[in-house]
């Protein structure tokens, strides 16, 4: 019964009903152009074909022996939330309705109906996932206009960064990126360096935060044999590395105030003094400093150098927080999408309007980073081809959600086979811990601070890090 | 989030609408009676009013009225619910002021596609 057009891809739809002769009445009456109609007469073999033809329609009857259509709905939705499912019957009720769409059915239909309104509204139907087909490509089509500089972004915010990125990225000398942790400020920096005349010469990185305080200025300036206990031979420093190119210093706010001296001799004149030696070394450096700290409130404090601020914030770019370019989220979530379901080998085709929603309710103080990490657990939990609000962190649903879930993968439980019950325990340790150590990383070891973001107390994230093997990553 | 203000004084109604505007991601401010409706648009944004006509205290149309003599809600959709599909009431709600109708038993494809539609 198979019927193709040439240019419109073929529709699948399933009609499952346990009565063969109202069965084969639908399967006729619903029958048109681009429509590939499937037919099973009991909901086991409708799941076989649901799990090896993948129809993107199911219309089943609410009432059969052996499995209900509610079960069969919600059978189907674990497979794959996308398929629009239609249930239809006879004993209407706006409850059982409730209960329908509540697992996700598409429509509830009171039994009888009349052919011709049955023909409309698969019309209608047919139409809908046409239109959302077309809507996905757009959206592909459009996130490849919407990268600069791998940056993701199309949004007022982000043209305005984009632009301002554009224009000095030939001409600067030193420059200050601002803007809330995991905003992606570091990619800022690759783009500055990448767009600018010193694309040739090396990218240094620095992550301030995460040299040894007595360390520092050995590092970045090199020191020479004999200068300190432990200066075996002589070493060239990171910022005559980056001599050529750009020196990225994430996190300056926290570079000793003795570095933050030398570091504005570095600038102003464009030479180093090696640790140990009088000779001065010239470099041509241009120097990208970052910050998610409010560095005028530090200079108050006495722990940031206010020379050093006014030479770096001559020209100062601020990354926005994923909170005021809600409208890059689906273009975001799609591109972390196809990184993970690249990296796990999956094929995870979207993500649900209601799961979309949920992502779309969170403020994201973690902003794109957080987001990433969000995608990253979905796409690992994800068992469909969809991702649903299940497969988000618990902390993303609401906490009705989280409920019913928690009550769903109890009655789970009960069904899945013992030889399989081992693996979802551990797919859940290894997300567990993958996010805690995610968590510190983010936090730089912080264990207090890992402990809010996680949501737990700290001798919680203590236990957690023992059991998982984390003790000891701290560099302080 | 596109926000919708339901009036229906019927709880089970009030129910099956809240759950499919909610599945497409929508948040839904529940009002008992006409009254309430209009004590919840004087405090929140409203993007779309769905009211049902027959309501204690202040019917559909007398919240109609109300809600379009403040300039805020002059344009903004306000679809009636009505148990009865006869022709003579669809030209009243609609000679009345309203944007459209859906009738009782609620028709669940064409709410979702009527609100897509409404609110894009």
């Amino acid at each position: 019964m198979t019927q193709k057009t040439s240019e419109l891809p073929t529709i699948s739809l399933l009609i499952v009903d346990d009565n063969p002769g109202s069965l084969e009445l639908l399967a006729t009456a619903l029958e048109q152009p681009g429509l590939q109609i499937l037919t099973a007469s009991d909901p086991e073999e409708a799941l076989d074909l649901v799990f090896q033809e993948h129809p993107q329609i199911v219309l089943t009857d609410l009432v059969m022996p052996k499995m209900s259509g509610l079960e069969l709905l919600e059978r189907i939705v674990h497979f794959d939330p996308a398929i629009e499912v239609i249930l239809m019957t006879a004993h209407y009720s706006t409850e059982s309705a409730v209960e329908a769409i509540r697992k996700g059915a598409s429509d509830y239909l009171n039994k009888p109906i009349s052919i011709p309104a049955l023909r409309d509204r698969f019309r209608a139907t047919i139409e809908d996932i046409r239109r959302r087909q077309k809507a996905l490509e757009l959206q592909d089509e459009l996130r490849g206009n919407a990268q600069f500089e791998r940056i993701i972004g199309n949004s007022p915010a982000m043209w305005e960064l984009f632009s301002r990125i554009r224009r000095i990225a030939p001409h600067f000398r030193t420059v200050l990126i601002t803007g809330p942790t995991g905003s992606g400020k570091e990619m800022v920096a690759q783009a500055l360096h990448r767009l600018s005349p010193a694309a040739s010469g090396n990218l240094v990185t620095v992550n301030c935060s995460a040299v040894v305080e007595t360390l520092f200025e050995s590092e970045l300036f090199g020191h020479m044999r004999g200068s300190f206990t432990g200066a075996t031979h002589d070493k060239v420093g990171l910022v005559e590395h980056a001599s050529g190119g750009t020196l990225f210093l994430d996190e300056i706010g926290d570079m000793p105030l003795a570095t933050q001296a030398k570091l504005l001799r570095t600038i102003q004149y464009q030479e180093v003094l090696r640790v140990g030696s009088l000779q001065p070394r010239k470099v041509n450096v241009r120097v990208v400093a970052a910050t998610h700290r409010d560095l005028r409130a530090m200079i108050r404090e006495g722990k940031f150098r206010e020379d050093l601020y006014y030479r770096l914030a001559m020209v100062e770019l601020r990354v926005p927080a994923l909170a005021e370019r809600k409208e890059d989220l689906p273009l975001l979530t799609r591109h972390f999408i196809e990184k993970f379901s690249q990296q796990f080998d999956k094929r995870i085709r979207g993500i649900t309007p209601r799961a979309a929603i949920t992502l779309g309710r969170y403020d994201w103080p973690g902003n794109v980073r957080e987001l990433e990490n969000a995608i990253g657990h979905a796409c690992m939990m994800c068992l469909s081809d969809t991702i649903d609000v299940s497969d988000l962190p618990e902390y993303l649903r609401s906490p009705e959600q989280a409920q019913s879930e928690i009550a769903r993968a109890v009655t789970d439980k009960v069904t899945v086979p013992d030889s399989e019950s081992a693996a979802p325990a551990s797919l859940l340790e290894s997300t567990e811990r993958q996010l805690i150590a995610d968590a510190l990383a983010k936090t730089s070891g912080n264990q207090s601070e890992a402990a809010r973001l996680l949501r737990i107390g700290r001798d919680a994230l203590r236990y957690k890090m023992k059991k998982y093997g984390l003790i000891g990553s701290r560099s302080n | 989030m596109k926000r919708i203000l339901v009036a229906e004084d019927r709880p089970a109604s009030l129910e099956l609408i809240r759950t499919v505007l909610e599945s497409i991601g929508y948040e839904v401010i529940e009002a008992a009676d006409g009254q309430e409706a209009l004590e919840k648009a004087a405090y929140t944004s409203i993007d779309l009013f769905l009211l049902d006509l027959q309501m204690p205290k202040l019917d559909g149309f007398e919240v109609l009225q109300q809600l379009r003599r403040q300039s805020r809600f002059q344009h903004t959709p306000i679809i009636a619910i009505t148990a009865s599909a006869m022709e003579s009431d669809r030209e009243r709600v609609i000679a009345a002021g309203f944007t459209g109708y859906i009738t009782k038993p609620v028709d669940i494809r064409f709410l979702r596609s009527e609100m897509e539609r409404l609110l894009k």
